[in-house]
Formats: C-alpha cells, structure tokens, sequence
C-alpha cells in the first residue's frame, strides 16, 4: 500500500524546517519554524494536516500566531490556510516531490502572514487569487484577457475597475482604469460599444487602428470588462456570506471588506 | 555575501565589538592630556563651551541651477572650500578645538582656559570667536567666481560631554557626547536666523541676561552683550588680520579648480583620505542617514554615574551600523555625525549608476540597518548595559553626489555634499526612533515594489530587513527576490523555488 499524503509530509518535514509531533492515521501535526532570509529566529508554529484524498489541508491546531479565520489573509473560516486554488493548481501529495512543492508553499504563505501582519495588508495582492472561486474563475478570464492586450496593459490589471450605469434603460458597464473611461460594453448582448474608437492595447499607439480591426482585441476588451464586473460582484457575494453567517474583522488588515461592514 | 544582513554575522560582530568595550576607562580632561586617537574603550569628561555655525546659505547656492550639474555642484564646493578656509584660520589663531565641519556645520570646542571656575570666559570666548567668524565669512565671498559671502547663525552650550573616539582608521579627530554639543547644534541648526544664540546655562555662565523659556532659539545676542563678551574675551587677532591672512593663503595655496570623476562601484573601495579638489568624485547615488534617537537624553541621565555605559552603547551600536553599510552593502560611511552615520551606496558599474538597483539595495540596507541596531540593544541588554529610550530614525535620499576634501593642505576634512545629502538628512529628521523614510527622489525612480512598500507618506515604522526583502519580493522587486532565493537555496531549497514562481494564495467561499 502506497504511503498517505500525511505520511509522506512527516516523512520530509525535517528537510523542511518542520518537525513531526503527531502522526495518526486522519491527521499529523508539525511544529514549523519558517526560516528568516537572515536567519533570525522566528516564531514556530503549532500545526495540524488533515487528509483530503491525496491532497493536504493545514492549520494551526490553536489560533495563536494567525487569525482564526481570515479572507484577507487567506486563513478560511475554518481555520485552514488556503494555499493555492485547487481548480488552476491542484496538488496531490504523491511522492517526496511533490510534498516539497507543497512545504514551498506552506513555507512561503507563513512567511507571507509575517509581512501581513507587520504591515497590515497583504503582500503581492495583485498575485493572489480572488476571493472565492466565481471570482477566481472571473479572475482567470480577466487575466487572460488583458494578457492578450500587452504585457503592460496585464500590469495595470489592479489600476482597472468597472462601473455600471443605465443609459435609457439598457445597463451598460464602463471599464476605467485610474476612473477614466477605456470602453463602454452592453451587459445585454455582451457588445463593445466603442469598438470603432482607438483601442486600448500596449500598441495603439503605433498601429492606430480601431478596437474591431486590431487582431483580437475587440473580444479581449469585451471579456475583460465583462469578468472584471463579475469578479467585483462575486466578492461582494463572497463577503455578504462571511456576514451573513455572524463572522467578523479579525481586525489585523487595513482593508478588509468584513471591516467595513463591521465598523 | 554581497548585499544581504545575516543574523549569526552580526550578531558576532557586536559580540565582538562589546568584548572591546568590556572595559572602559572613564577620565577627567586636564591641561595636559591629548584629545588626538583616544582609545575605543576610553573617554574623557571635558568641560568646554561647543559652538555650532551653520552656514545658512549653502542650501541656496545648490539649488541656483535647474538641473542639479556639475556647475553647482563645483560651486557649492568652492563656497564651502573658501569659507572654511577662512574658519579653519579662526579657530587655530584663537586656540579654539574643530571638532568637524560637517558640509555648511562647523562644531569646535572651546576647552580653555581650563577648570570648572573659568567657563565664564570660556562661553565669553567662543561669543567672540562666533562673531569673528561672523565678520570674516561676511566677507570671504569670492566675486570672479561669484561665490556669495556666507551667511552665518551661531549656537553655543557649555557644559560637560564626554570625548570619545570618533570613527575607525586613523581618523583621529575626538568626538564629544553630551547635551552642551547637542544644544549648540540645535541652536545652530533648527532655525534660519542669522546671529549668535546662546543657551540659557551659557548666558548664565557667560553673566548674560537669560531669556524666556523656550525662547533661546529666536532671541539673538545684542550688540552689546557680544561686545561685552569681547572684551571679556580679549581674542588676540581681529577681521582685517584673519581676512588678510586668508587673501594671502589663498594666492600662495590656491585652491584649484574641481574635477570630477566617478567612483568604481562598489563604493566600499574608495579612498577618501586621496581625494582633494583636483581628484574629486561625483555620481548618481544613494545617501543614507541614521541616527541614534534618544541619545542625549541618554548620555544626559548616565554621563555621572554610567559613563562607561555610554561609550559602551555608542562604540557597539556605530561600528555595527558602520559594518552593515560597508561589509554587508558595499557602502562608505563618509562620517559620523555624533551620534548619527552618514553614508553612500551606489550600485552600478564604472560607467554607470544603476538606478533603481541602488534604489532597492539601499531599502534593504536600511532595514538592515535596523536589524543590526535592534540585535545591538538586545546584547547590549544581555551585557546588563541599559538601552532604555534608544531609537533609529534612518532617511534616504537617490540623486547626484559629491565626495571630496576640503580645506587646507594636510588637514582636509571629507565632505559630500549635494542637494540629496540635504534631503536625506530631512528624511532622517522626520523620523522617530522606529521610522524610515525615503526620499521623493528616490520613491519615484525605485521600482513598483519600494513604492508600494512606502505609500504615499514614503515612510514606515519597524521596517527590518526580513520585512523589507519579504516586502519587495512578494511584490516582484529583482534585488529582493534574488536575496532571498540565494538566501533560501541552501538553508529551504523547496522555498526557494515557490519564491522563484509566483505564490497566488485563494480564499474559499465559506
């Protein structure tokens, strides 16, 4: 019989500057001490690993050092650290290989919540996945659109925002980027309204042409507005749920949503 | 080992460093005694009056031009050049101490004539000295090369400091810890007014009227008291003598014109004891100022029973900051300032400065600087020497920068002046004992990562360097990613490796 994932973790822990304190046959639990870029002694933190198939779910077996539960900080309210997205990345807990890749990222998120806390907002935001996985899967869209449009049109990805307005009864969503205006899209039929005017891409510039005659960007443009009005919209879902269901701001970060609805 | 802060090295550098200072030997100044290389882990009480003058137009003369050129800087460096000549003349014709000339500041000490009973004239004498250099650097401007007449505000403060030994490798110069050469230095300093302002323990000790509380700064000598200090004085020499004198040296020495060349990176190498006007360094840099905060307050409450602790603290927790910026920056310290170092980083090449490269390595360097500060309370406190009230304000500053010696032949003093050394100071001022700050300069040539780090405010408290390089890195900063992947390549490599890839954490909908 193949080794468990959690076997396989207490197997390698030592390599990763975790030690093994339990192993049972639902759960392990490690003490993990994140090395310092300087080598300065850090926290060490208490942690218990759950079996999910082949892949490894983690949290602290109190929550001493991190919130008990926190969206901003990628901690779900069960107290589990969500390391990555299942859906774009999964990562099943095979062999030594992959229980590396899987301690680089436990390694690397504690690491994370230090800054996080010293600064009180998380680091790297526009590198984190949306909260909850309609906004992912929107995120994904958007993402791949504004690629499409050039490297520094994918950049100032996090500069872009949407607004939703009816003109004459049809709902229409601008997408402004620094809350200027680039393209108007009609929700009803998911068409780009300014199609005829310059687009939006790194090279307009130069090429001058029109949305509609440069490559594929009439559709980019339409894909992006649109799953950037999603992906604001899911997260609101998303942090209407963590109110609906009493849970509060555990009041480390600046900017979180839970904060507002609390204060 | 190049440009990264480790906990084990320095943590054995202080331990080092404190073993050198386990033993201090704390003595009164007497007539006979030499204040030239005094000892790491010796210091003498001295009593003395400490007169600051600040030339206040300096900072007008850097910024005459649009772009900060090689023009004014060569300008601002002759006008220093001239008029410290003319001080350097004062002080050795009225026997009074330079301290240093710190770019537009000059600190001297008058320290005769000797004992507690004669601080009266002491205070008396350097009024007088403090009006002379008034009068001559009125009239040391130099109209061919339109160099400006200087304009000059005094402060003075006597009382007891402590002399110790400033900097490393034969800079022999003594440096004075003590309330009466912080106060001369704020009276000198913090306001725009011409004049000579004295403390209220000095116009005490000089037989002067006092002023209001809190009044010192604004309400300037009278004509009459600074006469009646001159007479009490009796300076052996005059303006026309020294003006003269300075008019002659000046034919017989002159001072050349300044020639600029760069520096080959990494500035650690170079040798400022070769510069001299002829042979002076220019290039785009980064200054740097850290300050210890709450220093006088310290020495203040231990300079009678815990001298020793004083020098103590003050020997580990500079040499550190110094050996960071160096060793582990690739650095040079251009002085100590107090209680205060002052330094350049520069990364590039011979030919070129590497803008947002030095921007990113200098944040490092400054939470670096902290790390080591912070690490140097904690073993200082281990070794049972009080830190309480210690701080670190640390500002920096990108732009054009100058490194070259003024003065007289054989006795240069280093100066780097520009108008980022002035910033970085102002950075570093407006700092408390845990904030860094940058420079706008610097903020808005550092990459995407630094100003996101900074904000708008550009600056932050408890930066350390594991914050700083988790910081950048999280946000893509090339400098910080590079030091902390070879940071974890041998101590975390499957870390390592996640650092390499992007880390895009997800939040499940509950």
């Amino acid at each position: 019989m193949p080794p468990s994932p959690l076997e396989i973790i207490s197997g390698v822990s030592a390599a990763h500057h975790a030690q093994p304190i339990v192993l049972e046959r639902d759960h392990a639990i490690l003490d993990v001490a994140p090395p310092a870029v300087s080598g300065a002694p850090g926290p060490t933190y208490r942690l218990r690993i759950d079996e999910v198939g082949d892949a490894a779910v983690v949290r602290e077996v109190e929550p001493t050092l991190l919130p008990a539960c926190c969206p901003e900080r990628h901690i779900n309210c069960d107290g589990t650290f969500c390391l990555y997205w299942e859906e774009a990345e999964p990562l099943s807990v095979t062999d030594a290989k992959s229980a590396s890749l899987w301690f680089g990222k436990l390694l690397v998120f504690l690491r994370r919540q230090r800054v996080a806390a010293a600064r009180r907002q998380w680091p790297a935001q526009a590198e984190a996945r949306a909260h909850g996985m309609r906004a992912a899967r929107h995120q994904v869209v958007a993402e791949r659109a504004a690629s499409e449009l050039g490297p520094r049109f994918r950049k100032q990805l996090m500069r872009l925002s949407t607004r939703r307005k009816s003109v004459a009864g049809q709902p229409r969503i601008r997408l402004l980027r620094d809350g200027v205006r680039l393209v108007t899209v009609s929700e009803r039929d998911s068409r780009l309204m300014t199609k005829r005017a310059r687009c939006k891409c790194d090279d307009a510039a130069r090429l001058g042409l029109p949305a509609c005659a440069c490559g594929d960007h009439q559709a980019a443009l339409t894909n992006l507005t649109l799953a950037l009005h999603g992906w604001k919209r899911a997260e609101e879902e998303f942090y209407a749920a963590y109110t609906a269901l009493g849970i509060e701001c555990c009041g480390t970060m600046d900017y979180c949503p839970l904060r507002k609805e609390t204060a | 080992m190049g440009n990264s802060w480790k906990y084990d090295r320095a943590k054995e550098a202080i331990d080092k460093r404190f073993e050198e200072v386990k033993t201090v030997e704390i003595v009164d100044y007497k007539r006979d005694m030499s204040l030239e290389s005094i000892p790491t882990n010796k210091a003498y009480r001295v009593d003395g009056a400490h007169l600051y003058a600040d030339i206040l137009n300096m900072a007008d003369i850097l910024a005459t031009t649009e772009k900060e050129g090689e023009r004014s800087h060569r300008r601002t460096l002759r006008f220093l050049n001239l008029h410290q000549r003319a001080v350097h003349r004062i002080l050795s014709r009225c026997d009074a101490r330079r301290v240093d000339f710190h770019n537009q500041r000059l600190h001297s000490l008058v320290a005769k004539p000797y004992g507690t009973e004669e601080e009266k004239k002491r205070v008396c004498r350097a009024v007088a000295i403090g009006k002379l250099i008034i009068d001559v650097l009125a009239d040391t401007g130099d109209d061919d090369e339109d160099i400006p007449n200087a304009k000059v505000r005094i402060g003075i403060d006597s009382g007891l400091t402590l002399a110790v030994n400033n900097g490393r490798n034969g800079n022999r110069e003594p440096l004075f810890l003590g309330s009466a050469a912080n106060l001369a230095a704020k009276l000198a300093s913090n306001w725009r007014a011409e004049g000579i302002y004295l403390t209220n323990g000095a116009r005490k000790a000089a037989g002067i009227e006092q002023t209001e509380e809190g009044k010192e700064g604004t309400t300037p000598l009278t004509a009459d008291q600074i006469a009646y200090c001159q007479d009490v004085a009796k300076l052996e020499v005059g303006k026309d003598t020294i003006v003269k004198e300075w008019r002659q040296d000046n034919k017989d020495n002159p001072i050349g014109s300044f020639d600029f060349s760069r520096p080959t990176p990494p500035l650690r190498s170079l040798n400022i004891s070769v510069l001299t006007p002829g042979n002076s360094k220019r290039m785009k840099a980064m200054s740097v100022y850290a300050d210890i905060d709450g220093f006088t307050k310290y020495v203040a409450d231990n300079i009678d029973k815990k001298a020793a602790d004083v020098v103590r603290c003050f020997q580990v927790i500079r040499s550190e900051l110094d050996r960071v910026v160096s060793s582990d920056f690739g650095g040079r310290r251009i002085r100590f300032v107090g209680d205060c170092i002052h330094a350049l980083l520069m990364e590039g090449t011979a030919h070129t400065t590497y803008d947002q490269e030095t921007i990113s390595t200098a944040t490092l360097c400054a939470g670096a600087l902290r790390s080591s500060f912070d690490l140097a309370l904690e073993r200082l406190k281990a070794n049972k020497v009080g830190v309480a009230g210690l701080g670190l304000a640390i500002g920096y500053e990108f732009g054009p920068m100058t490194v070259t010696r003024l003065g007289m032949q054989g006795d240069r003093v280093r100066c780097s002046v520009s108008r980022g050394v002035l910033a970085s100071e102002d950075e570093q001022c407006r700092c408390n004992g845990v904030e860094t700050a940058i420079g706008q300069a610097a903020y808005d040539a550092g990459t995407d990562a630094v100003r996101k780090l900074f904000g708008k405010t550009r600056k932050l408290s408890g930066l350390d360097y594991d914050t700083a390089v988790d910081s950048l890195e999280a946000e893509g900063d090339k400098v910080a990613k590079d030091a902390a992947i070879a940071a974890y390549a041998v101590a975390a490599p499957a870390m390592a490796k996640a650092v390499e890839q992007p880390f895009r954490p997800f939040s499940e909908t509950p």
